[in-house]
C-alpha cells in the first residue's frame, strides 16, 4: 500500500512513503536542470519541474487512491447501510440498536459511563440513539462501561444488552 | 429523488450565474452547485428560523419557482443560458496534433476515472470521519427528524448537546444534508454525495478556465495535478465542511481574476456561511480590494463586495447575536455522568508565540504530505510569476499562520489542523499558479 490503510476516522494528513518523496525531489531537479540547460530560462525550468513533479505525484498518489478504493470496495461494496456499520463497528452497532429500541420509546435518556466524555464509543452511542437526546431528568438510563457506584440508587435494570452496556429505568427499584 | 434535490440546487446556482456573470459554460457548470447549495441552505435557515418546518413540498416548490422565475427573466433578456464563450486557446506545448490528441485522451481518461472513483468511494462508507458524524451529521439528523432548527431553550436549543454539536459552527453543511434527506429520507451514506459534487465542480471550472488561456491538453494536465492530492480526494468523499470552504475560496479567487467583485464578495459571504474560518478569506478580500481602492482604482468594487458578503451571511450573524451564540470552538455536554474526568469544555484560548507550529508546517510541506510537491514549489512560483492576484490567498494563509503561531491551544494541533486549512487554499492556488504560468507563456512563446 502506498498510503496507510483508511481507518475511516478523521484524516488530517496523508504521508507519502520516503521512496516517493525522494523520487519526486529527483524529478524536480532533473526536469528543472534539463529545461534550464535547453532554454537558459529559469522560469521555464520552474514550470517544467512543477508540471513533471505534479504529474509524477498524481500518478503515485492515484495508485495509492486506487488501492484505497479497491480495499473499500471489497469491504463495503453491495452492503446495506446497517451492514456497513456492522463492518465498521462489529457488535457495537447491534448493541446500540438494541439500546435504541428503548430510547425510541422515550424522548430522552441519561448516559452514564466510566469512560471519558470524548471517548469514541460514548460518542458513537449518542449518535446511534439520535434523535433521542440526553436529559438529566430522564427516567431512562443507558450505562456504557459504568461502575456500579455510578448507577442511580433508584434505577432498576431493564435490559442487559452486553457485559458493558445496560439499560435501566429510574423508580423501578 | 436524491438526484432531484441535487439538480434543484445546481439549477438555482447555474441560473444565478447566468444572470450575474458572463462566465463560460464550463465555468458556470463548475461553480453552479457550490453556489446553489449555500443559496438553498441560507433560505432553509431563514425559513426554518421563521418556523417553516423542514418538509419537501414547500422547500422544493420554492426552489422550483425561483428557478422558473430566473429562467424566464433570462429568456426575456435574451441572455445566453446554455452557451457561452468557451473557445479553447491553442495549446502552448509544441506538440504534433496527433500526439496532442493522444495525450489529451490519456489525461481525460485519468481525470474521468479519478472523479468516478471519488463518487464511488463516497458511496461505500456511511459518515464515519469524526467531524462528519459527531458534529455536522448529528446536527443534520436532528434538524431533519425534528423538522426545524430546534429553537426551544428548554429542549437542546439549536441541537446543543447532540454528540459534539458546536453551536457557533454555521449550519450550512447540516442543512445541505437535511436538503438531501427531505428528498430521499435519512441516509448517512447518501449525505456524502455532496462532497464529490464540489470536487467535480472545481475540476470542471479549472478545466474551463485554463483551457481558455493554455489549451485543452494543458488544462487537463492541471486538473490531473490538482485532483492528485489524496487529502483533497479524501475530503471529497466525506461529510466535512473544509471542501465547501475550499470551493468558496477557489471561486472567490476566480471571480477576482475576472475583476468580478460582486461575485467575489458573494463567495466571501458563502465562505463565512460554510465554515468559521471563512472569515479569513473575507478579511483577505477586504484588504485586497481596500488596497486597490486606496490606489484609486476600484472603490466601487470594495463597496459591491462588502455589501454582497455582508448581506449573504447577515441572517446567520443576527441569529447568533439573538441567541447569544459565540464564535469560539465551545461544545456543550449536558446530562452526562462520568467516572473519569470529562476533559472537553469551554475553549481555553491563551496567547503565546509558538515557532514550533510554523516549523511543523514547513516540515509537512517539505515532506510532501497530502499535496505532493505543490507547496514545496509554490514559494518559487509566487516569486517567479509576481502578480497581485497572489495577495488574496497569501493574506488568507497569513491569517492561519498568525493563528497557529500565537494561539497556544491551536498550535498544539498544528500538525493536523494546518493541512486541513491548507486544503481550503489548495484548489485556488492551483488555479492561480496555472493562470500565472499562462500569462508568462503568452509573453514568452516556448
Amino acid at each position: 500500500m502506498i498510503f496507510s490503510p483508511l481507518t475511516g476516522v478523521a484524516i488530517n494528513e496523508i504521508a507519502l512513503p520516503l521512496w516517493a518523496v525522494v523520487s519526486l525531489y529527483c524529478v524536480i531537479i532533473a526536469a528543472a536542470s534539463f529545461t534550464f540547460y535547453r532554454t537558459r530560462s529559469w522560469r521555464l525550468a520552474l514550470i517544467a519541474a512543477l508540471v513533471f513533479a505534479g504529474l509524477s505525484h498524481a500518478a503515485i498518489a492515484d495508485i495509492g487512491w486506487a488501492q484505497w478504493v479497491m480495499a473499500d470496495s471489497k469491504r463495503f461494496g453491495g452492503l446495506s447501510e446497517p451492514d456497513k456499520y456492522r463492518a465498521l463497528e462489529r457488535v457495537f452497532y447491534d448493541q446500540a440498536m438494541r439500546v435504541r429500541q428503548w430510547t425510541a420509546r422515550s424522548p430522552d435518556y441519561v448516559l452514564i459511563s466510566s469512560r471519558q466524555a470524548e471517548d469514541f464509543y460514548v460518542e458513537r452511542m449518542q449518535y446511534h440513539l439520535l434523535p433521542s437526546l440526553i436529559n438529566t431528568s430522564s427516567e431512562l438510563v443507558v450505562a456504557l462501561d459504568a461502575t456500579d457506584e455510578l448507577i442511580p440508587q433508584d434505577a432498576g435494570l431493564v435490559e442487559r444488552v452486553s457485559d458493558t452496556i445496560s439499560v435501566y429505568r429510574r423508580g423501578r427499584r | 429523488m436524491i438526484a432531484v434535490m441535487l439538480v434543484a440546487a445546481f439549477a438555482l446556482g447555474y441560473l444565478t450565474l447566468c444572470a450575474v456573470t458572463s462566465w463560460g459554460v464550463y465555468e458556470r457548470l463548475g461553480a453552479a452547485f457550490a453556489l446553489g447549495m449555500p443559496m438553498v441552505t441560507m433560505q432553509m435557515f431563514v425559513l426554518g428560523w421563521a418556523g417553516v418546518p423542514y418538509e419537501l413540498t414547500p422547500y422544493l416548490t420554492l426552489m422550483a419557482v425561483q428557478c422558473a422565475a430566473l429562467y424566464g427573466w433570462l429568456r426575456a433578456r435574451g441572455a445566453r443560458v446554455f452557451n457561452g464563450d468557451d473557445k479553447a486557446a491553442p495549446g502552448v506545448l509544441p506538440l504534433s496534433a496527433r500526439l496532442r490528441g493522444a495525450l489529451a485522451g490519456v489525461m481525460f481518461a485519468w481525470v474521468a476515472l479519478k472523479l468516478v472513483s471519488v463518487f464511488y468511494m463516497s458511496s461505500l462508507r456511511p459518515l464515519f470521519a469524526w467531524d462528519g458524524w459527531a458534529n455536522w451529521g448529528a446536527r443534520a439528523r436532528l434538524f431533519y427528524e425534528r423538522k426545524g432548527l430546534m429553537l426551544d431553550f428548554a429542549d437542546h436549543m439549536f441541537a446543543r448537546g447532540a454528540v459534539v454539536s458546536i453551536p457557533s459552527y454555521p449550519p450550512h453543511l447540516p442543512l445541505a444534508e437535511v436538503w438531501l434527506y427531505m428528498g430521499a429520507g435519512y441516509s448517512a451514506t447518501g449525505a456524502k454525495l455532496l462532497a464529490p459534487m464540489i470536487l467535480l465542480g472545481i475540476a470542471l471550472h479549472l478545466y474551463g478556465a485554463v483551457s481558455k488561456s493554455m489549451g485543452r491538453l494543458e488544462a487537463l494536465a492541471c486538473v490531473v495535478i490538482m485532483t492528485g492530492s489524496p487529502l483533497l480526494g479524501y475530503h471529497a468523499t466525506e461529510g466535512y465542511a473544509d471542501i465547501w470552504l475550499a470551493a468558496a475560496v477557489y471561486f472567490g479567487c476566480a471571480s477576482l481574476i475576472k475583476s468580478d467583485t460582486l461575485m467575489a464578495g458573494l463567495w466571501a459571504g458563502i465562505a463565512m456561511w460554510c465554515k468559521v474560518e471563512g472569515i479569513f478569506f473575507a478579511l483577505a478580500l477586504l484588504l485586497v480590494l481596500g488596497t486597490r481602492a486606496a490606489r484609486g482604482r476600484g472603490g466601487s468594487g470594495l463597496i459591491c463586495a462588502t455589501v454582497a458578503a455582508v448581506l449573504f451571511v447577515l441572517p446567520w450573524h443576527i441569529f447568533r447575536l439573538h441567541y447569544d451564540i459565540g464564535l469560539g470552538h465551545e461544545t456543550e455536554r449536558v446530562g452526562l455522568t462520568f467516572g473519569a474526568q470529562a476533559v472537553r469544555g469551554a475553549g481555553q484560548y491563551y496567547i503565546a508565540f509558538h515557532t514550533e507550529a510554523l516549523l511543523k508546517l514547513v516540515a509537512a510541506m517539505a515532506s510532501m504530505q497530502s499535496f505532493g510537491p505543490f507547496f514545496v514549489m509554490l514559494p518559487f512560483v509566487v516569486f517567479a510569476f509576481k502578480s497581485d492576484t497572489w495577495l488574496l490567498p497569501m493574506i488568507n494563509f497569513a491569517c492561519f499562520a498568525v493563528l497557529y503561531a500565537f494561539i497556544g491551544n491551536w498550535s498544539e494541533h498544528a500538525d493536523t489542523f494546518t493541512q486541513r486549512n491548507l486544503l481550503t487554499l489548495y484548489p485556488a492556488l492551483c488555479l492561480l499558479s496555472a493562470q500565472a504560468v499562462a500569462r508568462f507563456i503568452k509573453q514568452h512563446t516556448l
